[in-house]
């Protein structure tokens, strides 16, 4: 996966962290209702923030088997 | 409401480095400072990433995923005092992830561990009678009531003893290096977090920071009534000490003499509900 | 009429009859649980199943035929839609007819793998979760017989008192499909390879054991 990707991922949920702090106090949804959007986009912006900061490089390969 | 969950993550991450530090302590060694867990989250989210060859791809990032989820799902529950049963399906969903991300990544040792978490089902039948027995004291499972039950009758942990000592037994079953971990056991290499690496680690090292956070903080709502933050995360904290005394002196148990133990409890608890349904 | 302090309160709910097929936060959350492992297993490649042969540097890498692949994506899938059943139904028979329908597709996840031991283990759940299936509809007979009706709407808040016994059978019954002491033949069939769909079988378990859960102190 690209880090380019894992900025999109991060940049896209950070939005929605955002709009899920904010319509609640705006009035616009009730307060139950942000948090279901935190609990769906808080993980995908972990998951994005740390595949664009990671180190880049690597190759998939077999699991370990043993030492 | 980003807060609650920043610093639940940040208080279950610092949680787990006490935890290791006191372990070590115990066993007469130096250990890693307290604030280790939080680096070592960082340091797992620098490094090169990728998926295994031989996993499931979507599986396997997907199980990263829904374990912080369920967990932050998990906090919503704690925070706005929903029900008890929700925390109880929570904590059974992560038994899942527990056993997905063994089976995803294609490794054999992770599949081992995957089979040790069917194994451990054990551990949810205390729960269950837990719940059953809560209920049977505050005839209520919403958080909010089983508070104001507490604020009218005091702490649910006098007559509910056996309730909580078994939830207690449930938190220990999730500790890291506890006698009921089997499934990282190190006889397996990692158990089922062998191929997540990277990444993925510092994900499901989020997860499960939350998730001890949540556990605990649960145990002191429902067992012990309401307190301000401070006070909350100083009780949370010394539970957590007395966790990691029996971590430190306990040896890992086998899989099947962890299912012994687990059985045993619950049937000691069915007993305890029948006698208070028959005598009183 | 249903606003238990247990699961907070229905969202929605649509009667068919006495009949209610009803959505708490509770059973809403596993149902989008049953429903997401089921996109899952739609959507993922199964994995590969690396193993070592013993006493040597060597490795393989087990790929599942084609045919085999599909079957148990679709008995996967069915499993799902069981489990998803199971969450929402609204009464306890067609709650038992989709939990026996999961222990049913759960061994067809299995079938078609060649290992001895799965098969082995599969054979034997499919009869503990055949005996199980017997105080499952026990249980869902007597509430029958003592109340009158099936429906978790018309019994929830034990408006009609259902005999302890009814509950003890679902329980058991549901137990038997693959919770705790019974379940040592199951562990041993999540040996078979192919990621999503094997972990389906215990999916569904679980979320049937937590709808019995909700039910038994519902009514």
């Amino acid at each position: 996966m690209q880090s380019r990707t894992g900025k999109k991922i991060a940049g896209t949920s950070l939005v929605i962290i955002i709009l899920a702090e904010l319509l609640p106090v705006a009035g616009m949804i009730p307060p139950w209702a942000g948090f279901i959007l935190l609990v769906l986009s808080v993980p995908w912006f972990l998951l994005g923030l740390m595949l664009w900061w990671r180190a880049p490089g690597g190759e998939s390969d077999l699991p370990f088997i043993g030492y | 409401m980003i807060q609650y969950i920043l610093f639940a993550l940040a208080t279950g991450l610092l949680f787990h480095g006490i935890h290791r530090k006191l372990i070590a302590r115990i066993q007469g060694r130096p250990g890693p400072p307290v604030w280790q867990e939080i680096l070592h989250t960082l340091k797992f989210s620098f490094k090169q990433t990728w998926i295994p060859d031989t996993a499931s791809e979507v599986h396997f990032v997907g199980v990263v995923l829904i374990s912080i989820a369920i967990w932050i799902l998990a906090l919503g529950v704690v925070i706005y005092e929903g029900s008890v049963l929700l925390l109880f399906a929570i904590y059974l969903l992560h038994k899942i992830v527990e056993h997905g991300m063994g089976l995803s990544s294609g490794s054999p040792y992770a599949k081992f561990g995957a089979i040790r978490s069917v194994i451990s089902a054990a551990s949810e039948l205390p729960l269950f009678v837990t719940i059953l027995l809560i209920y049977y004291f505050t005839g209520s499972l919403m958080l909010s009531d089983i508070i104001q039950w507490q604020a009218s009758n005091g702490p649910l942990i006098i007559p509910a003893f056996p309730a909580a000592v078994a939830m207690y037994l449930i938190i220990l079953s999730k500790m890291h290096f506890g006698p009921f971990s089997i499934i990282e056991g190190k006889e397996i290499v990692s158990g089922n977090r062998t191929e997540h690496f990277g990444v993925w680690r510092a994900g499901l090292e989020a997860g499960f920071a939350i998730k001890t956070y949540v556990l605990l903080n649960a145990f002191v709502l429902i067992f012990l009534g309401s307190f301000s933050l401070p006070v909350l995360v100083l009780i949370m904290a010394v539970i957590l000490m007395t966790l990691s005394f029996v971590c430190a002196y306990c040896p890992l148990l086998g899989p099947y003499d962890t299912v012994t133990v687990q059985s045993l409890v619950t049937g000691v608890l069915l007993a305890y509900i029948i006698i208070l349904e028959v005598v009183l | 009429m249903f606003d238990l302090p247990i699961e907070g309160p229905a969202l929605f709910s649509i009667p068919f009859g006495d009949i209610v097929d009803y959505a708490s936060p509770y059973t809403l959350i596993l149902f989008l649980f049953a429903a997401l492992f089921t996109a899952l297993a739609i959507l993922s490649r199964p994995e590969q199943h690396a193993d070592i042969i013993f006493g040597e540097d060597g490795v393989y890498t087990g790929r599942i035929p084609g045919p085999e692949n599909r079957f148990q994506r679709f008995m996967a899938i069915a499993c799902g839609l069981a489990a998803m059943g199971a969450t929402v139904s609204g009464d306890i028979f067609n709650f038992c007819i989709f939990t026996s329908m999961v222990g049913l597709t759960c061994i067809g996840i299995v079938a078609s793998s060649g290992n001895r031991h799965v098969l082995n283990a599969a054979f034997e759940y499919g009869i503990v979760t055949m005996i199980a299936m017997i105080p499952l509809f026990g249980g869902a007979a007597i509430v029958a017989a003592t109340t009158g009706t099936l429906s978790i709407w018309e019994l929830a808040g034990g408006a009609i008192a259902v005999p302890f016994v009814a509950k003890a059978f679902l329980v058991l019954g549901v137990m038997g499909e693959g919770m705790a002491p019974f379940y040592v033949a199951k562990a041993e069939i999540t040996r078979a390879q192919g990621a999503p769909y094997i972990l389906m079988i215990h999916v569904s378990s679980l979320l049937i054991f937590l709808r019995i859960i909700e039910i038994i102190i519902t009514i």
